[in-house]
């Protein structure tokens, strides 16, 4: 054989010599993202959606805002749009910006491009404050079921929690002292529970505390458990139920949207950790002796965003949906101008100013239907398996 | 001649490159004979069988030039329906994942009779009588009571036997087989191997084995051919391949093969790495990694040399070498 | 052999089991157990490979896993360089784990795909609490030279390399921490030959000039012959032979030892081998019969293989072997 003689090291040309055109994992997404016409659309109408909301936050906001949506012409009512001012009735700084009503004036004589622009503003902060309260939750929940699933809940756990959480609400309702025995009795089982599971192992535990170790169930068990018992509740009635309570503020409105939606994201998480954890990188991680809070955040966590990511773009939509339906039926917030409640005073002049009904309306529907199309897009390409139909 | 392809090009499009990987290749099989097709991954050796079952997804694939005669036949000229006839009955495959390549909610009994029944018209009692012969012959054990079984029920050596079992189903004159034992077992790949060994004889059945395994050709083929970037580098009997390689680049995979008698000194390795389809490189497209490599390689593409008695290397360099001496 | 450590030792592993719980129904009761792994013992030298070959389900990964301690072991003991890890907590096997470290093998699920490769190693290198970034910067492209790869690859991500060359930043990250032993589990089997090759080479160099020593766990028998100094067969968590190499593969006595070496096909054409297939399958580690392990396929099976517990009986020339038949006892 003529070439058993030669050089057997491996020429380090091996690593240099890429053929191929150098491109990152994100440029290969970008150039199949943008195959998808529908979805380029979506992206398109997201952005310029974006820059009006923000646009809009600024323009109508502080005591003298450019486009003042609360500003009340009773004479100018129900103006259709690109119709023009009286400008024999109206004061100088009444008159619109723009010298016309663009979209038109409401039943109380407000111009409704101003009060869409502020509507913009609400429905952008609303999505995308209350898919982040989701995404948080569902990422610390589903990531522990997923990384610590395992781990079994003991009844020691269960009393101390029990005793903590029945500790903090009394002292709420104002009855102190016994909220405090009950904090410091919780705490006490915990501090039993950490100094026998450390000595776990090297001595028997004493009769009578063993009680305190007897599993009940996995942690993924409960947090499983809890996200079975969250998607039972018909979410949009809940949100009624709970904003029924509550005073009717904005703020309040995105927390309890985001408070009821985390499931779908934590459930993602929790399928994606299950299978990240058995790959050989997460191993080496391990093996390498990187701690678990890095494991989870900087190994495991990039690798499980995509699907929530989806979810996150849909789950937007769907909060801009909810918070729409709740100004509908009046339960929204009365000091903003939103979408939702501009439809809501429309439908009693749907004959008189259609305008009122079908500019939000649309609104509703194109930036819905655009955050959809943008996230199904983002499903596609982001899934290898249909990477390769390609 | 059972079969020939001549000069099959394959080419895949994305994202504006162009994929060579099947790029002018020729190789025949006579009636009831071995032929392994060797390579690496990435080499084409899959594509090509693909092309001979009418497999390839067009688009993104398109076969670009040359013929696949099968019995006299140009292959390439039927249309979907013409195929369906010959594919399964007179051509079979066998994949490499038994796992995935059985339906797991049917009985093993249903798929085998349902490959009998697709292309001959028989009576169920006797779809079922050939489904408990064929079980048999492919070596499992108590057939009449496995027909009812699933495909979880069976282990993956057993799994093969039935995938087997059902490329046999129509007596096919051609058999391909793609790596059907790379997922097994060293002892469960040795039965398989002589199954195959074993059916060959019994049924003169032409085989085309897909393998990267050398250890392998070495147990099982009749005749070779090297494959390398989408082209056929060397074609020969086992015994011309094995005893006196030509091409630089099977000389190469069969000097880096780990054996006992290596040992203690550094393997031979072939430096750098396949290249990719769509960017190979001008002239022969081994020259990067090749010893041997002269100006000339970089430039032409190099011309299949004829050794001596049917044994072939496309390396003209080689051929200069050994005439002249 | 292995139950008398020797000086040289790096790693001493004493009848190493691990049993995982086989639950089913609503209330997960426990119906079996798989006795993955089921008294095992090891001796690696310093500098020395040890083979650790067997079937796809013997075992071999989870107690390459086992001795890392990235699972716990149900029995036996660990001990490297003298001291007895079994029992360490964390804080304790934080420092070890420098000492020993895997690589794997596939080439595709090893690297975080959302990682540069410099950062991939630099998350070995930041364990160490030595230098800041400019010397974590400086020690990635050496580790990356050090495996034969140009250095200025470190901001790469790894779907630009082909299977060869993340098998290589993966041996880089391994060396980050500077470790003497290397638990090696399939490392070449998902590479081409002609890569192969390459990267037993790497090993084989990278030992020569570390020192380290290396259990390597593969079912290709061959690449096991060539790299090995001792070899371990196992078959369904147990050892059946161990040895050193030469004496496993020229004369193997264990009749499953005997079986796989002849089923392993040789690139040597026409080559005579009395032929002993082996029938049967591979059994299910859950809830194996009592008795000898590879009774089931044994061509030499008697009553007494599957009554009483077969003894790991030494050899006189430094061989253990799981057979009494053999060996006449």
């Amino acid at each position: 054989m003529i070439v058993m003689n030669q050089n057997s090291k491996p020429s380090p040309a091996e690593g240099g010599v890429l053929e191929a055109p150098k491109r990152t994992l994100f440029q290969e997404n970008w150039n199949l993202f943008r195959k998808n016409r529908l979805a380029m659309a979506g992206l398109v109408v997201f952005v310029i959606f974006f820059i009006i909301a923000v646009g809009g936050f600024f323009l109508t906001y502080g005591r003298s805002p450019v486009f003042d949506p609360a500003l009340v012409r009773l004479q100018e009512k129900l103006r259709p749009p690109l119709s023009k001012p009286n400008l024999e009735t109206l004061k100088p700084e009444e008159l619109p910006r723009l010298g016309i009503y663009l979209f038109g004036t409401d039943d109380l004589g407000r111009d409704v491009f101003s009060r869409m622009l502020q509507g913009a503003w609400v429905s952008l902060t609303v999505g995308f404050v209350a898919v982040g309260i989701a995404v948080i939750i569902g990422i610390i929940l589903g990531g522990i079921a997923g990384y610590y699933g395992s781990g079994q809940i003991s009844l020691g756990h269960l009393l101390a929690s029990v005793l903590v959480g029945g500790g903090i609400i009394g002292i709420l309702l104002g009855e102190t002292a016994v909220g405090v025995l009950l904090v410091l009795l919780g705490a006490a089982v915990a501090a039993v529970l950490i100094r026998m599971g450390n000595s776990k192992g090297k001595g028997p535990i004493p009769m009578g505390f063993s009680v305190l170790f007897f599993n009940l169930f996995s942690v993924d068990v409960l947090i499983t458990g809890l996200i079975d018992i969250m998607l039972c509740f018909p979410v949009f009635f809940l949100i009624l139920t709970v904003v029924a309570l509550i005073p009717s503020k904005i703020h309040y409105i995105m927390i309890v949207i985001g408070l009821t939606s985390w499931m779908g994201s934590a459930r993602f998480i929790r399928a994606e950790f299950l299978s990240l954890r058995e790959l050989d990188f997460v191993t080496a991680a391990k093996a390498l002796g990187v701690s678990d809070w890095r494991i989870i955040f900087r190994h495991m966590v990039p690798n499980a965003m995509s699907p929530v990511l989806v979810s996150a773009t849909i789950g937007i939509a769907s909060a801009i949906l909810i918070e729409a339906g709740l100004s509908f039926l009046g339960f929204g917030d009365a000091s903003y101008a939103t979408w939702g409640n501009i439809l809501s005073s429309g439908k009693d002049f749907l004959f008189d100013a259609p305008w009122l009904t079908f500019v939000p309306g649309f609104a509703v529907l194109t930036v819905v239907l655009a955050f959809n199309l943008f996230g199904e897009g983002l499903r596609d390409v982001l899934n290898p398996k249909l990477k390769e139909r390609h | 001649m059972l079969l020939s392809v001549e000069n099959l090009k394959v080419f895949f499009h994305s994202d504006g490159a162009v994929s060579r990987a099947v790029d002018g290749v020729s190789y025949e099989i006579r009636k009831g004979e071995t032929v392994c097709l060797v390579g690496e991954s990435g080499c084409g050796k899959t594509v090509s069988v693909l092309a001979i079952l009418g497999l390839i997804p067009q688009p993104p694939g398109e076969i670009s030039g040359g013929k696949i005669f099968f019995k006299g036949k140009n292959l390439l000229d039927l249309d979907e329906e013409e195929f369906q006839k010959i594919r399964g009955k007179e051509i079979s495959m066998i994949f490499q994942e038994p796992m995935t390549s059985l339906n797991p909610v049917f009985t093993i009994g249903d798929q085998i009779e349902e490959a009998i029944t697709t292309h001959d018209t028989v009576e169920g009692a006797e779809a079922h009588r050939r489904t408990i012969e064929l079980l048999a012959d492919v070596g499992i054990a108590s057939p009449e009571e496995r027909t009812k079984d699933y495909p979880h029920n069976l282990s993956g050596g057993q799994r093969q036997r039935v995938m087997i079992a059902m490329a046999l189903a129509c007596k096919p004159d051609l058999v391909i087989a793609d790596e059907p034992t790379t997922a097994l077992d060293v002892t469960i790949q040795d039965q398989i191997l002589h199954l195959f060994r074993e059916l060959k004889e019994k049924r003169h059945m032409a085989l085309l084995y897909i393998t990267h395994n050398l250890g392998v050709v070495a147990e099982i083929a009749d005749r070779i051919y090297v494959m390398y970037a989408g082209i056929i580098a060397e074609v020969g009997s086992v015994e011309q391949i094995f005893r006196n390689p030509h091409h630089p680049y099977t000389m190469g995979l069969l000097a880096s093969l780990p054996s006992r008698a290596k040992k203690g000194q550094s393997l031979y390795s072939i430096p750098g790495a396949v290249p990719d389809p769509a960017y190979k490189p001008q002239g022969c497209p081994f020259n990067p990694r090749c010893p041997h490599v002269q100006e000339s390689c970089r430039r032409t593409f190099p011309e299949m040399c004829d050794f001596e008695d049917h044994h072939f290397a496309r390396c003209p360099i080689i051929f200069q070498q050994r005439k002249g001496s | 052999m292995a139950d008398q450590g020797t000086d040289h030792s790096v790693l001493l592993v004493k009848g190493l089991k691990k049993y995982f719980p086989v639950r089913r129904g609503f209330l997960q009761k426990v119906i079996g157990w798989i006795k993955a792994v089921d008294g095992v013992d090891l001796e690696i030298g310093q500098g020395k490979t040890l083979g650790l070959v067997g079937e796809s389900g013997c075992g071999k990964t989870t107690v390459g896993q086992l001795i890392l301690r990235l699972i716990e072991a149900d029995a036996g003991q660990i001990v490297f360089r003298d001291q007895d890890i079994t029992a360490f907590p964390p804080e304790e096997m934080k420092p070890l784990r420098k000492e020993m470290q895997i690589i794997f093998q596939d080439p595709f699920g090893s690297l975080n795909p959302r990682m540069t490769v410099g950062q991939s190693i630099e998350e070995g290198l930041r364990t160490l609490d030595e230098g800041g970034r400019p010397w974590r910067r400086k020690r990635i492209r050496e580790l990356l030279e050090m495996v034969g790869m140009p250095p200025n690859v470190d901001d790469r991500y790894p779907h630009e390399f082909s299977g060869g060359q993340r098998q290589r930043i993966g041996i880089a990250r391994a060396l980050s921490v500077e470790p003497s032993l290397i638990i090696c589990d399939e490392p070449v089997s998902a590479l081409d030959v002609s890569i192969q090759a390459q990267i037993i080479n790497l090993l084989e160099d990278l030992q020569a000039k570390l020192g380290l020593s290396y259990l390597f766990i593969a079912h290709d028998l061959n690449v096991v012959e060539y790299i090995s100094d001792a070899v371990a067969v196992m078959y369904l968590g147990q050892l059946m032979a161990y040895g050193p190499a030469e004496l496993i593969y020229d004369q193997p006595l264990h009749p499953y030892t005997r079986a796989l070496l002849s089923a392993v096909p040789v690139p040597e054409p026409g080559r005579s081998r009395e032929w002993e297939p082996l029938g049967g399958d591979v059994p299910s580690p859950f809830n194996p019969p009592p008795g000898c392990k590879f009774q089931g396929r044994c061509p030499l099976v008697e009553d007494r293989c599957r009554r009483e517990e077969i003894q790991f009986y030494p050899v006189e020339d430094g061989r253990r072997v799981r057979c009494w038949k053999v060996l006449g006892k």
